[in-house]
């Protein structure tokens, strides 16, 4: 095992230890399955818009650093498209699951140019990692 | 961290009445350059209007436009949909590399860009082409063959002078492509007509498919075999010129660092993720209105948006009937780019994909220790999900089956809504019968983008030159116009 995914799981088992000692977090059994790291290279395509770093900078797309459990659409300092300042609600697994896979049809009017992540894998990986990075 | 597609400009003045923001260096909204110039009285500005001009989209058209209104005077804003500059060019990094997700090449065959370059000081940074040390072709059926580099470049190279053959008659001043009343017959022909009627060995025709396909970025059925020819003729009909233009050099910074360079110059003021919903012209005004129910008003507007997002603007009154006909077609390439990081040094390679295939062009970026960046073309996005690591390492290993792909990204300009394609591209028989209304102005409206330039249209350099086109239209009109008339 590699000293970066040593990190990884370390900090993944203290978030979840932080969030209530269960895995339910990031949904059931999800953080037995799902594989940051491999999250973080498919997390490569997202981040020619989105940093995800603490310093709260935005890119050509909104800073995602943290984003589980936020609202969605209302990150402070970034202009979102009307689709998502009008949205409610909050950006949780499921809802980044449903945005991943299509966000065009999940929010008609979103303007990131992005077409998904068509395999339920590499979207569980990616918000493994998303999760991590808070 | 650095992130110049958010410059930081020195100084800001926000506009009245619109929502603007600006967060730790993140920059958004309305932006205005230190320059004086859209601050002088030139004698021709009339009050009623909040600007002299509108320019809709921050791509090289429009920060041309932006640079030409505001340089000499005129009160200039640039309405820009996406948070950032650029439009179809965007630098950013991958794999520790700075990479462009869109238009990338430049050259000094290309007379705008180049003379833009120049004005700014910028200079070139290169592609490792020119020594390529591995070359394949990927065959129709999918079958893999391996050349010597010089091998593959000659066939290729005779292949594409013989497809080109006729470009000097049809073009002999690719700068005024309608000049030959032989286009219009040329325009019937589709890129593939001209294959299949050279009757070229299997090879050699897969190879000079394949790089037609990932210049196009379209079925090359559908793709008019006059915007090729064009091109080529504006290279000096001439391949190893021509391929010049195509991989080899690159603006050093960064596309990027040429747009902030003229934009910073042009002293206009500049609103970024404003998306333009409706323009309405009354009279001698016309009024734009924002995605967030603004209206702001100008004595005239540069569209330099692509062709495809028209669609999505409200136009009072609507669009010329040719015009629209024009706009609610699908204009741009349907093709993709891709960068793969590979695990290995592979030093300068050269892969070439017969067009149907998912890549018509791989070829390498950065090599070194820390492996290499591949970057690939190809024409039908259908062929290749470049969200999709998999698929993509699986097309990367059909080219080199020995490597291991670490990661890819691209960027999806097809789903982009404010591009909604890649570079402009001509379909059959568009070029000859659209190419002048997509210039004409229409009242107040004046048009700019590469699809109306009259030389590189899927470049850069198209861009540039349909700006200062656009620009001097604008002054044109606003200068004719006498001083206390209402205009």
């Amino acid at each position: 095992m590699n000293t970066t995914y040593q990190n990884t799981l370390g900090r993944l088992i203290a978030l979840l230890f932080l969030a209530g000692g269960s895995a339910t977090a990031l949904g059931g059994d999800m953080s037995e399955s799902c594989d940051s790291q491999r999250g973080e290279v498919i997390y490569q395509k997202c981040a020619t818009c989105h940093p995800i770093t603490d310093d709260g900078q935005h890119g050509a797309g909104p800073n995602l650093f943290g984003i589980l459990n936020q609202d969605i659409g209302k990150k402070p300092g970034y202009k979102y498209s009307k689709a998502l300042r009008k949205t409610d609600g909050q950006w949780t697994e499921e809802t980044l699951h449903t945005f991943l896979n299509n966000p065009m049809q999940t929010y008609p009017g979103t303007s990131m140019g992005f077409s998904g992540l068509k395999q339920q894998r590499d979207r569980d990986d990616v918000i493994c990692f998303l999760y991590l990075q808070q | 961290m650095e992130n110049d597609n958010n410059p930081e400009l020195n100084r800001r003045r926000f506009l009245s009445g619109t929502a603007t923001l600006a967060a730790s260096g993140a920059l958004q909204g309305v932006l205005a350059t230190p320059s004086s110039a859209s601050e002088k009285d030139q004698g021709y500005r009339k009050a009623g209007t909040d600007y002299d001009v509108i320019i809709i989209g921050g791509g090289f058209a429009g920060v041309t436009a932006a640079r030409e209104m505001g340089l000499t005077g005129f009160r200039t804003l640039l309405l820009e949909a996406r948070p950032r500059l650029g439009g179809l060019t965007f630098t950013s990094k991958f794999a520790g590399q700075k990479v462009e997700l869109g238009g990338t090449w430049v050259h000094w065959l290309q007379p705008h860009i180049w003379s833009e370059m120049q004005r700014y000081g910028l200079g070139v940074s290169e592609s490792p082409v020119s020594e390529p040390t591995g070359a394949v072709l990927i065959r129709e059926d999918g079958s893999r063959k391996e050349y010597p580099p010089a091998e593959m470049m000659m066939a290729m190279a005779e292949g594409f002078e013989s497809f080109c053959y006729d470009a000097a008659i049809h073009f002999p001043r690719p700068f005024q492509p309608l000049l030959s009343d032989s286009v219009r017959e040329l325009d019937r022909l589709s890129m593939l007509d001209r294959l299949n009627e050279l009757k070229l060995p299997a090879e050699q025709k897969e190879l000079v498919s394949g790089l037609c396909a990932a210049l196009v970025g379209l079925d090359l059925e559908k793709a008019g075999l006059s915007g090729i020819l064009k091109s080529f003729a504006c290279a000096g009909w001439n391949f190893p010129a021509f391929m010049d233009t195509q991989s080899h050099y690159k603006i050093k910074g960064g596309t990027i660092a040429l747009i902030n360079a003229m934009i910073e110059d042009s002293g206009a003021e500049v609103q970024m993720a404003t998306p333009v919903e409706a323009i309405r012209q009354t009279g001698n005004k016309v009024l734009i209105t924002t995605d967030e129910e603004k209206t702001i008003s100008a004595s005239a507007v540069i569209i330099t948006a692509p062709l495809n997002t028209y669609q999505d603007i409200e136009f009072e009154p609507a669009l010329s009937a040719e015009k629209q006909k024009i706009a609610t077609g699908t204009r741009q390439s349907q093709g993709v780019k891709i960068y793969a990081h590979i695990k290995q040094d592979i030093g300068q390679f050269m892969g070439v994909g017969a067009h149907q295939r998912a890549i018509n062009v791989l070829q390498t970026e950065h090599h070194g220790k820390g492996g290499t960046i591949m970057v690939g073309l190809g024409a039908n996005r259908e062929l290749l999900d470049i969200n999709d690591n998999e698929m993509v390492a699986a097309e990367i290993n059909a080219f080199l089956p020995e490597v291991e792909v670490l990661g890819s990204t691209g960027y999806d300009w097809l789903y982009d809504p404010y591009s909604r394609g890649t570079w402009p591209a001509y379909r059959v028989g568009e070029m000859s019968t659209e190419l002048e209304t997509l210039q004409k102005p229409d009242g107040r409206l004046f048009f700019a983008g590469g699809a109306t330039a009259n030389g590189w249209h899927e470049w850069m350099d198209g861009a540039i030159e349909s700006g200062l086109r656009a620009g001097r239209e604008v002054r044109t009109l606003l200068e004719h116009s006498q001083p206390g008339a209402t205009f």
